[in-house]
């Protein structure tokens, strides 16, 4: 994946629409040097997200605990 | 000949408790000579509260000489991850914005321990909001690895795993949501459990990321961790995420046996990267495991992409949540490492977010289905390199690679996080310069009691968590 969602994003181009971003939906300004370093994490998210195949349309989080709780242990071992 | 009481394990204070041979009292007094001895060296305590611990104490005594049933933790000296609501006392929260906080309540957690009896010595030293998997703390000092100064104590539940293992206490909860536990407790080998998210409560604690912040028990081996799991599972009716599961009986399930029990060697998903002392060590702690009848089985883990990416996500856009006010108002009032880091999450995008939420449930029953029927614990070490200086790890410098390595003790204990599966962290052993080495095993959902079965039967037949620090060691006394 190419192009305005995927690794195009990265880089000096990603760490500037993440500082545009923020500014606009909440105004806070990056707080020191640090804060884009860390930034350089998050613009691998998308590029990571394009690859994944499709998510299921019915999915809804509360399903998770019953999932833990289809593949749990015994509560007694043997 | 004196007794160092404070030396013994947490069971066997129980066990000396429940003999009378010894009071309460006396227990508290041990630890309280630890902690005035060792913390100045090691900065496990943001503070303490002896007078306190001392008369609670004299009150366990009371109960006993009057016939009182004990419990495992009659008396037992206990200091926590200074994150939990405890009845108006102080909860900073490793900060200086919440330097003075104190909150009314208690969490359910201190709860349930100080009503079957324990004592809380007082609040110990944290990665400033449980951010940071190193331990470096500007507002209260960097809590100091008590094996050598100079290194990173792990964190973020710093002084849980640095109190530990210097015996100023018996046990300590810290928090985990993505190693916090796990992390500390590989760094200062001391034993730590990350259970089940939903297996308790987190009612009173301090929040980082709700859908996967887990407490869990730091203690000096895994029979303690079972003892400390024993009170503080299950139900809450003052958390509704809390899981109505039955608790088993954790001590019950320390049988030694591993016969039958399969342990997966992961062929993706974890660091390929590892040191050679630390690879060493994990084979000779698997070879120790399959003495015990265990068998190991090279694993291919599914879902792997998923994890990584969505775990990403989670985590990140909760904490941006949560401290969105005093990010706005106070930014300068953090450490440099906690608003660096939680201000590019500001810019993932909600849909984004209830997309990795959205599929939590089927990652994990890809991942589950395959790999629970073909293994029944995964085997990883816990840090796949050996431990790094507080100066090599110190966003604050701002050095070239800097957030990289500061990032990295938590590579191989973030995806189990995702997956809201259980983890311990075991000590396996010692690098080249006195450093330890932890072995982290995971299981599926529920599993705390096969896990803590497994790392029991690793220190039947090794001593490395018998093994005590010299605190205030540095690199030159090598």
């Amino acid at each position: 994946m190419t192009g305005q969602h995927g690794e195009g994003k990265q880089g000096e181009e990603g760490l500037d629409s993440i500082q545009d971003a923020i500014g606009f939906w909440w105004g806070i300004a990056p707080p020191n040097a640090a804060a884009l370093s860390f930034a350089r994490d998050v613009t691998a998210i998308p590029a990571a997200f394009a690859r994944l195949s499709p998510g299921a349309f019915e999915g809804e989080p509360a399903d998770f605990p019953a999932v833990l709780e289809r593949f749990a242990d015994p509560v007694d071992l043997p | 000949m004196t007794v160092d009481l404070a030396a013994m394990s947490l069971a066997e204070a129980a066990a000396g408790m429940a003999r009378r041979d010894f009071r309460a009292e006396q227990l508290v007094d041990a630890c309280l000579a630890r902690i005035a001895r060792d913390d100045p060296a090691v900065n496990a305590f943001i503070w303490s509260d002896g007078q306190a611990a001392l008369e609670a104490a004299r009150a366990v005594d009371l109960r006993r000489a009057a016939g009182a049933p004990l419990s495992p933790l009659s008396g037992i000296p206990l200091a926590h991850k200074d994150m939990f609501a405890n009845s108006g006392r102080l909860a900073t929260c490793g900060s200086s914005i919440r330097a003075d906080h104190r909150t009314e309540g208690r969490a359910t957690v201190l709860a349930r321990l100080e009503d079957a009896g324990a004592i809380t010595l007082g609040g110990l030293n944290m990665s400033e909001f449980a951010q940071g998997p190193t331990g470096h703390n500007p507002h209260f000092g960097d809590c100091r690895n008590p094996w050598n100064s100079a290194h990173i104590s792990g964190g973020s539940s710093s002084g849980s795993g640095a109190a530990v293992a210097a015996r100023m206490v018996f046990g300590s909860l810290g928090s985990d949501t993505g190693g916090s536990v796990r992390i500390p407790a590989a760094c200062c080998s001391v034993t730590g459990l990350k259970p089940t998210w939903s297996r308790v409560s987190r009612h009173g604690a301090m929040p980082l990321s709700f859908s996967m912040d887990c407490v869990g028990p730091l203690a000096r081996s895994a029979a303690d961790c079972a003892i400390l799991l024993q009170a503080i599972a299950g139900a809450d009716a003052a958390d509704a995420t809390a899981s109505a599961r039955a608790v088993p009986d954790y001590r019950a399930a320390l049988t030694g046996d591993l016969r039958g029990l399969r342990i997966g060697l992961p062929r993706n998903g974890f660091a390929r990267d590892v040191d050679d002392a630390v690879q060493a060590a994990f084979e000779d702690a698997l070879a120790v495991l399959i003495a015990r009848g265990a068998t190991l089985h090279p694993v291919d883990l599914p879902a792997m992409d998923a994890v990584a990416a969505c775990s990403a996500v989670v985590s990140r856009v909760e904490l941006a949540a949560c401290h969105a006010q005093w990010m706005r108002e106070r930014p300068g009032d953090y450490a440099a490492s906690v608003s660096g880091r939680i201000w590019p999450n500001y810019a993932i995008p909600g849909a984004l977010y209830v997309e990795a939420l959205r599929r939590r449930a089927s990652v994990l029953a890809d991942f589950a289905g395959p790999v629970f029927s073909a293994v029944d614990l995964i085997a990883t070490p816990t840090i796949p390199k050996m431990i790094p200086t507080r100066a090599e790890t110190d966003v604050g410098s701002g050095a070239e690679g800097v957030v990289q390595r500061f990032l990295s003790p938590s590579v191989n204990t973030r995806p189990f996080s995702y997956l809201g599966l259980p983890a311990i962290s075991v000590p396996c052993g010692f690098d080249q310069r006195g450093l330890p080495i932890g072995l982290q095993l995971a299981g599926r959902p529920f599993s705390e009691a096969r896990l803590l079965r497994a790392a029991d039967a690793l220190q039947r037949d090794t001593d490395w968590h018998c093994r005590t620090p010299v605190p205030g060691r540095l690199d030159e006394d090598v």
